[in-house]
C-alpha cells in the first residue's frame, strides 16, 4: 500500500510542483523595502490618477485604489514612517540613500523619488567661485507629475533643494541609450559614419575616444558591458557642464527669480562655462528640448541660424550662451520672460 | 492570419470536463463584469497572481479570470480545440489533473522568470487560463503528434497542417515573445507562462509515459485513414503489421488487413487474416462474425479448421442463413481433416439441418449413413440407428 503510494508518478509530479514552488518563492522573495517602495510607487501614481480623472466615477475609483494602496503601505511601513508625514517619509528614504521630494499645489501633489548614486562637495567658477554640495541621482523610481502627464521633455538636468544641487542623470539616459543602440547596430567604421543624426554627430564630438573604443574598435563583445561603459563615460564627460549649471542654480538660490528663469540661467551658464555639444543639441532640438527652455532654444537657434552643424564648435556655443545670458541680465527683458513663461507644477526636475 | 478551428481526430466521448472548465470561465467572466469597484480591487489584489506577493491560492484562482472578452474568447477556442481531444485520450480525471498541474507550473515559471529577469514587474498581476491551456497543448502535441490541425487561412480558407508544425510555430512565437519581454520590450502577455505551461505539458506526458499509447494511436490512425484508401495503402499496411506485432489478437485489425490484402483478388495472406479475424470474432463479436464470414466465403470458398467451422456453421444456421450453414458443413465433412469430435458433430449437425430445417429426409438419411460408416464406434450409434429406423418408417422423431 505504502510502496504503491510512494511510487505513484502523480505523487512525484505533485512533489516536483512543490519543489518548483519553493524555488519560485526564493527567487521572487521581495524585501520589506521593495514592498514599501512598490506600494509607495503605486500610491503616488494612483494619486496622479486622481488628478487626471475626467469623470466623478473615475475619480471615485482612483481615490479608492489610492486609499487601498495607502492602507497597504501603512501596514508594510508600520513603525517605520507615516506616509502622510513628509519629513518621516523623507527621513526613511534618505536613510536608504534615496532622494525624496514632494511638491504640493492646489491641483494636487507631485512626487520624485530617485536613488542617490554619489554625492560630494564641488567648487565651480561661473566666473564667481561657488562651492556647493551635490548629489547625483539615478533612474527615478517615481517620476514627477509633469513628466507623468506630459512626457520626458519636462524633465530637467539639475535642481536645487535645501542647499543641495541634484543632478538628474535620468534625463540624459534615454537619449544616450538611443544613441548607443543605433550606433551599436550600425557599426560605424569612421567618424563620418556618426553623422546619422545630429545627436550621434555631436556625441562623437563630445566623446571621440569613447566612441572610437566602443563603436569603431569594438573593444567590448558583450553589448551589455559596452553599454554600461559607454553610459558611464558619457555621464562623466557631461557631468562638469551639469555641475556648472548646478553652481549657477546655487548662486541664484536666494534670488526672487522664477523657477523657469533660474533654470534658463543655469543652462546658459553651463554652456558658457563648460560648453558641450550634446547638451547644446539637447537644447536646440525640438523633440528633446525641455518645456522650460523652449523660448531659450528659439533664441539660441536664432543666434546660430546661419551656421551648419559642422561649423558649430564649443567656442561658438560658449559665446552664444554668454551673449544671451548677458542680454537677459536686463531686468525689463527678464520680467517679460518671467511673466510669459511661468508654469505650474515644477517639481525640482 | 491563421485561426485554428479543429483537428482531424475523431471524438469518442462527450468532453464533460472541458465543457465544465469553459462554463466556469464564462460564468466568472460574466459575474465580474460591471462589478462594484471595491470588489474589483479585492479580486485584483487577492485572486490574480502577483509574483512578488503571491498567495498560494492565486496560482489556481488566477486561471479563472480573464481581462477582456477577446482574452476569454481566444482561450476558450484553444481549450476547446485541444482540450477535448486530450480529455478523450486520457480521461477526465487525468485531464483535470494535467490542467491544474500545468496551470500551476505555468504560473510558477512565469513568476520565476519575472523574478530572475524582470524584477520591476514582480508586482504586476497576471490572470487567465492560457498557462494551463498551453500545458494541455503540450500534452496534445505529445499524445496526438500525428494529427493535423484545421486552420482558417486569412479567416476564410480552410487548410490542414500537421500539429507538430502548428504547435512548434506557436511555441517559437511565445518563446521569442518571452525573450523580447526579458529584453524590456513591453507586452501585456505572460509569454513565460505559455512557454512554461507548454514545456510542463510535454515533460509531464513524457514522465507519465504517454508515448506508448501515442505511438499505438498513431498506427491506429494511419490504419483507419490509409488502409482502405488508394493513397498511402503501403503506409497503412506497414502500420497495421506493426500493430499486429504487439496486438496479435485484435480481430478488427486482422479484418482490415484481410480486406486490404484481398482487395485485388484472393491471397494467401488475406485468407489467413480473414480466418484469424473470424476465429477471434467468434469469441468477441458474434453479431458481426456471420457477416464477415459471408464476405470471406464469397472470396475464398474455403472452410475454417473443424472446431471453428462447426461453431461458425451453427451460428449461421441460428441466424437463418441455412443455405450457407449447409454448404459449409458439407464442405467440412467432405474435407481432408481427420475424423475427430468436431467432424462427428458436423455430420450430426448437417443431418439435423436437412431433417429439421430443410425437410430433406433423404439427404438427412444419407448423412446419417455416412456418419455410421465413418464413425462405427461412435457413442451416438444407437441414437443414429433409431433415427434411421424411424425415418425409414416415414416418421420423424
Amino acid at each position: 500500500m505504502f510502496k504503491k503510494f510512494f511510487s505513484s508518478r502523480y505523487l512525484h509530479l505533485c512533489l516536483a510542483i512543490l519543489a518548483l514552488y519553493g524555488v519560485t518563492w526564493y527567487i521572487t522573495y521581495t524585501t520589506e523595502f521593495e514592498k514599501i517602495m512598490n506600494r509607495f510607487r503605486r500610491y503616488c501614481y494612483a494619486d496622479y490618477e486622481v488628478r487626471t480623472s475626467k469623470t466623478s466615477m473615475m475619480r471615485l475609483k482612483a481615490e479608492f485604489t489610492r486609499d487601498q494602496f495607502a492602507e497597504q503601505l501603512r501596514s508594510f511601513s508600520a513603525g517605520l514612517f507615516d506616509c502622510r508625514k513628509e519629513e518621516q517619509v523623507q527621513a526613511y528614504f534618505s536613510s536608504r540613500n534615496f532622494f525624496y521630494d514632494i511638491s504640493k499645489t492646489d491641483e494636487g501633489n507631485s512626487y520624485l523619488l530617485a536613488p542617490i548614486i554619489s554625492s560630494g562637495q564641488y567648487e565651480a567658477q561661473i566666473p564667481d567661485t561657488v562651492a556647493f554640495r551635490y548629489a547625483i541621482l539615478g533612474e527615478e523610481e517615481i517620476i514627477p507629475f509633469s513628466v507623468y502627464q506630459e512626457g520626458p521633455w519636462t524633465s530637467v538636468f539639475v535642481s536645487e533643494k535645501n542647499g543641495t544641487v541634484y543632478i538628474h542623470t535620468g534625463t540624459l539616459d534615454s537619449l544616450l541609450r538611443w544613441c548607443f543602440a543605433v550606433l551599436w547596430k550600425l557599426e560605424p567604421r569612421t567618424q563620418k559614419d556618426f553623422d546619422i543624426d545630429d545627436a550621434t554627430h555631436y556625441l562623437y564630438r563630445d566623446l571621440p575616444a569613447v566612441c572610437q573604443e566602443v563603436f569603431i574598435e569594438r573593444q567590448f563583445y558583450d553589448e551589455e558591458t559596452a553599454r554600461e561603459y559607454f553610459l558611464e563615460k558619457a555621464l562623466q564627460s557631461l557631468l562638469p557642464t551639469m555641475l556648472a549649471m548646478g553652481a549657477r542654480m546655487m548662486a541664484d538660490k536666494e534670488t526672487s527669480f522664477s523657477a523657469r528663469y533660474k533654470y534658463e540661467r543655469a543652462y546658459l551658464t553651463g554652456l558658457a562655462v563648460r560648453p558641450q555639444y550634446t547638451l547644446f543639441n539637447y537644447l536646440v532640438t525640438y523633440g528633446l528640448c525641455n518645456t522650460l527652455t523652449r523660448s531659450l532654444a528659439v533664441e539660441v537657434r536664432k543666434q546660430l541660424r546661419i551656421m551648419g552643424v559642422r561649423q558649430i564648435n564649443v567656442e561658438i556655443i560658449s559665446q552664444a550662451a554668454q551673449k544671451i545670458l548677458a542680454e537677459r541680465q536686463d531686468s525689463a527683458l527678464r520680467d517679460l520672460i518671467e511673466d510669459r513663461r511661468e508654469l505650474p507644477d515644477f517639481c525640482y526636475r | 492570419m491563421f485561426i485554428p478551428v479543429g483537428t482531424n481526430l475523431k471524438l469518442k466521448q462527450v468532453p464533460y470536463a472541458t465543457i465544465g472548465l469553459l462554463l466556469i470561465n464564462w460564468v466568472v467572466y460574466v459575474f465580474t463584469q460591471g462589478i462594484y469597484y471595491k470588489t474589483d480591487f479585492l479580486i485584483w489584489r487577492y485572486f490574480y497572481l502577483q509574483p512578488g506577493e503571491a498567495y498560494p491560492w492565486q496560482l489556481i484562482t488566477s486561471m479563472f479570470f480573464h481581462g477582456s472578452l477577446w482574452h476569454l474568447l481566444g482561450n476558450s477556442v484553444y481549450l476547446w480545440i485541444f482540450g477535448i481531444y486530450v480529455e478523450d485520450k486520457v480521461g477526465w480525471k487525468q485531464y483535470l489533473f494535467l490542467y491544474f498541474l500545468t496551470g500551476i507550473a505555468a504560473g510558477l515559471i512565469h513568476s520565476t522568470m519575472t523574478g530572475l529577469f524582470m524584477r520591476d514587474k514582480l508586482m504586476i498581476p497576471t490572470l487567465g487560463a492560457s498557462g494551463a491551456i498551453s500545458g494541455i497543448m503540450g500534452v496534445y502535441l505529445y499524445r496526438c503528434y500525428y494529427s493535423k490541425i484545421r486552420l482558417l487561412l486569412f479567416f476564410v480558407i480552410p487548410i490542414q497542417i500537421p500539429a507538430i508544425i502548428v504547435l512548434g510555430f506557436w511555441f517559437l512565437q511565445d518563446f521569442l515573445g518571452g525573450i523580447a519581454a526579458i529584453k524590456g520590450i513591453h507586452q501585456n502577455v505572460a509569454f513565460w507562462a505559455h512557454v512554461g505551461g507548454f514545456v510542463t505539458g510535454l515533460a509531464t506526458s513524457k514522465y507519465l509515459k504517454y508515448e506508448g499509447q501515442a505511438k499505438r494511436e498513431k498506427l491506429e490512425h494511419t490504419v483507419s485513414t490509409r488502409l482502405g484508401k488508394r493513397e498511402g495503402y503501403a503506409e497503412g499496411m506497414m502500420a497495421a503489421e506493426q500493430l499486429l506485432q504487439t496486438d496479435a489478437h485484435n480481430p478488427q485489425l486482422h479484418l482490415k488487413m484481410a480486406q486490404a490484402k484481398s482487395r485485388m483478388g484472393g491471397s494467401e495472406k488475406g485468407k489467413e487474416h480473414y480466418q484469424q479475424a473470424i476465429k477471434l470474432m467468434l469469441d468477441t463479436d458474434r453479431e458481426k462474425v456471420a457477416e464477415v464470414f459471408v464476405e470471406y466465403w464469397k472470396k475464398y470458398l474455403t472452410i475454417l479448421e473443424p472446431q471453428y467451422q462447426l461453431r461458425m456453421s451453427r451460428l449461421l444456421a441460428r441466424s437463418g442463413n441455412t443455405s450457407l450453414a449447409r454448404a459449409t458443413l458439407e464442405s467440412l465433412i467432405n474435407s481432408d481433416y481427420p475424423p475427430d469430435r468436431s467432424m462427428e458433430a458436423a455430420y450430426l449437425d448437417l443431418a439435423k439441418l436437412y431433417e429439421q430445417e430443410l425437410q430433406q429426409y433423404d439427404l438427412a438419411r444419407a448423412v446419417y449413413h455416412q456418419y455410421i460408416k465413418k464413425f462405427p464406434q461412435t457413442e451416438h450409434r444407437t441414437f443414429v440407428e433409431n433415427k434411421l429406423r424411424l425415418m425409414q418408417g416415414g416418421m420423424r422423431l
